[in-house]
């Protein structure tokens, strides 16, 4: 077997390699690779050396780090005895303890209502440390930093139950009349609600309609950010009887107080979800409607500090962006990483701000200085907001009832907290892999593929592949874990749909955007969103989308070959 | 039947019990510090772990691997405690400080203190559930059987396994 043609085996088959948890077929294929591949093989002796530290660690802990227990051990026969002694049954069970008893599985306890308070600040503390400003005041100083300094030009994405548009909003006059035209039901609604319609995403707007609410009530939290990882978002939820917008949910990024998500749900039950495109999602055409043609880039190169440019640069061809895709990938740049990929005229520009010190070091030694690719990675910007500094404690953190019936059903905040521990790890690589796929057929349409060498569509897929195996593993734990929490809370599940698609670019919007639901539904679960609908409903909509998320995870494998 | 102990008879099933608390206590206690209780809680847990496991056996009720079974009771059992009481407290909170001293680990060489003070902030900096897999693995057991024990799939704790090996490689990165 060749390396080459087949691939690098991932650290998960590795690890599971090394553990001697592959099936026997599969630990000879993978014995067969790693004879004819140093790369691989160097990966496993690394793994190796990372287990040898870990139990040379405990071993030295052990080793008089750890307290000795305090009193000498029982005489366990002495012990047997005595619960011999005690008829079977009932009696010397008694004698047991309740301990043991509930570890039989008694009944369920019933869970006092600071027992589940203490869970959700806890869960809210997981999605990074509740900061709990309030509402007004957040918006306060986001309205003032807008206005101080107009964001300028942005690409809104707009979704609504029936369309995904983008919408350039901020520049003079200009405007998407495509875009304008397709959302143009929606209008009407909004300036119904008193909320200005030219600029949704924006917390001016946002505080206009809010301020002139005749009653409301507002939710503050902090959540990770869905579509950049590792950024962080206050995220303000105000609901309201008194307009035609009954609830409006914007994300302020923690840093900056710059709106980059909203969702807006009107009173017959219509809602949009705005966003805020990142550079390198622009120029990619709108997976919904094939007709529109790529738009061409309309960004201008950067030239600040850059070198001066090398005599004419030849456009950056497909192959070439796939290779830088496939540079960051190695690199594993393509998980977490706040790197974006985009093009600027001919040149393809890698930036990001924030990026792991290590992860940059090692993409501008792989990218600089590469013919037609500019590398622009710098620190994160500093934060406008102390967040340590605010009322931590003044925050109204609800307790959703869904959250209460699985705090109960688990038997308890603790354990609870290990379920959303849990949960809430798998559900970020999860979303990291699903974006990572998102990335290759925004930056890859049929069109631009078709116009690939065999050899380049063959690395394209393995791309695919690599993020698409893991996804598959981390959808079917994903419903593992929500499973056993929600079953019986509400009506049996609506079955799951399966992944029709002509093209694995469309097999990935769908794919993702399935993602997407299962990432709201785990942070209303956890206590992170406000739930859309009551327990039952949102309970069984969560196993549905869960088990939805598992059939198409695994059919999209077919998808991640050639 | 059974060997005789101080005059008394004793049965197969408290021999193989008694086995195993000799062989398993010290790492059960281990593992139950590590979920959080303190130095008599953990040691009071452990050694109902093996009592419930004699109940268990007594009743025949089979057990097919005891090594996972115990784990897996432990798991619960100190998870329980651990929510019953309200101010845990780590067990040793000054483990960093101790590692890095010298008198500790005269053994060691200074770079390898520093390695090890670095690897002991990266497991800190794993997550609860990365860090029992991890222990469970060590322990000598399987993936399915530290899925037994921790309630969750085999898969998930390749999962979880994945996850931390590649951030204790990452963050202890020499």
């Amino acid at each position: 077997m060749n390396s080459r043609e087949q691939g690098h085996l991932s650290d998960a088959v590795l690890l599971r390699y090394a553990d001697g948890e592959l099936p026997a077929g599969e630990a000879k294929r993978v014995r067969t690779h790693l004879a004819s591949c140093w790369r691989c093989s160097t990966e496993l002796a690394e793994i190796q050396q990372t287990i040898q530290k870990y139990v040379r660690y405990q071993e030295a802990v052990r080793q008089g780090h750890l307290p000795e227990p305090p009193a000498p051990w029982f005489d366990i026969y002495r012990k047997f005895g005595q619960i011999d002694e005690a008829s079977p049954g009932p009696a010397w069970w008694r004698r047991l303890g309740g301990g043991l008893r509930a570890l039989a599985g008694g009944p369920r306890r019933w869970v006092p209502a600071t027992a589940v308070l203490a869970a959700t600040l806890l869960v809210v503390n997981q999605l990074g440390n509740a900061p709990s400003v309030k509402a007004a005041e957040l918006l306060r100083k986001a309205a003032a930093a807008e206005q101080a300094q107009p964001p300028g030009r942005r690409h809104i994405e707009f979704r609504t139950a029936s369309a995904t548009l983008t919408r350039v909003v901020g520049a003079q006059g200009s405007a998407d009349w495509e875009a304008e035209a397709a959302l143009a039901t929606l209008r009407p609604l909004f300036e119904q609600a008193h909320y200005d319609w030219r600029d949704p995403l924006s917390a001016v707007s946002f505080a206009r309609w809010r301020n002139s609410l005749a009653e409301k009530r507002d939710e503050v939290m902090t959540v990770r950010d869905r579509f950049v990882p590792g950024r962080k978002c206050y995220r303000i939820r105000t609901t309201t009887n008194s307009s035609v917008l009954v609830e409006a949910i914007l994300n302020l990024t923690v840093a900056e107080l710059r709106p980059v998500e909203g969702t807006m749900r009107f009173r017959d039950n219509q809602w949009v979800q705005m966003r805020e495109l990142a550079a390198a999602e622009i120029p990619a055409p709108v997976a919904e409607l094939p007709r529109r043609p790529a738009a061409p880039a309309t960004v201008k190169p950067a030239t600040t500090g850059e070198p001066a440019s090398r005599e004419i640069i030849e456009p950056a061809t497909p192959a070439e962006e796939l290779m830088v895709l496939a540079v960051l990938h190695e690199l594993g740049a393509d998980l977490g990483e706040p790197v974006e990929v985009s093009r600027e005229g001919d040149r393809i520009a890698v930036s990001g701000y924030g990026v792991s010190p290590e992860i940059a070091a090692r993409i501008q030694q792989q990218l600089a200085g590469v013919p037609g690719v500019v590398v622009r990675l710098g620190d994160a910007p500093a934060g406008t907001l102390d967040a340590g500094t605010s009322a931590g404690r003044e925050a109204a953190v609800e307790v959703n009832p869904l959250q209460e019936a699985i705090v109960e059903r688990l038997g308890g905040p603790t354990a609870f907290e290990q379920f959303s521990e849990g949960l809430l790890g798998i559900n970020e690589e999860l979303m990291a892999r699903a974006y990572a796929l998102h990335r290759l057929a925004q930056h890859f349409p049929p069109g631009k593929e078709a116009q690939l060498a065999p050899e380049d569509r063959r690395l394209l897929a393995k791309l695919r592949r690599d993020h698409a195996v893991p996804l598959a593993g981390l959808a079917a734990a994903l419903e593992e874990q929500v499973r056993p929490a929600l079953e019986g809370l509400g009506p049996a599940p609506g079955a799951a749909a399966g992944l029709p698609a002509a093209s694995w670019q469309e097999a990935t919007e769908v794919l993702v955007n399935t993602a997407r639901r299962t990432d709201y539904l785990t942070a209303v679960l956890l206590g992170g969103a406000a739930p859309e609908k009551g327990v039952e409903e949102t309970a069984a909509e969560a196993l549905t989308a869960t088990a939805q998320l598992r059939l198409q995870a695994a059919e999209y494998l077919r998808y991640a070959v050639e | 039947m059974g060997a005789l102990r101080l005059g008394r008879r004793t049965t197969p099933v408290q021999d193989r019990v008694a086995e195993l608390f000799e062989e398993l206590r010290e790492d059960v206690y281990h593992y139950l510090l590590t979920l959080g209780l303190n130095p008599p809680q953990a040691q009071e847990a452990a050694q109902e772990v093996f009592l419930r496991l004699y109940v268990t056996l007594r009743r025949n009720e089979t057990v097919e691997n005891p090594r996972a079974w115990i784990f897996r009771v432990a798991h619960n059992y100190g998870l329980k405690v651990r929510a019953r009481e309200k101010a845990l407290q780590p067990f040793d909170p000054d483990l960093e400080a101790r590692l890095a001293a010298s008198d500790l680990s005269p053994e060691m060489s200074a770079v390898e203190r520093d390695r090890m003070v670095r690897f002991h902030r990266a497991v800190e900096n794993l997550s609860e559930q990365q860090r029992r897999c991890l222990f469970l693995r060590m322990q000598g057991l399987r993936y399915p059987e530290i899925g037994e024990a921790l309630g969750i799939s085999a898969s998930t704790v390749g999962e979880f396994m994945r996850r931390a090996i590649a951030r204790l490689r990452r963050l202890s990165g020499e």
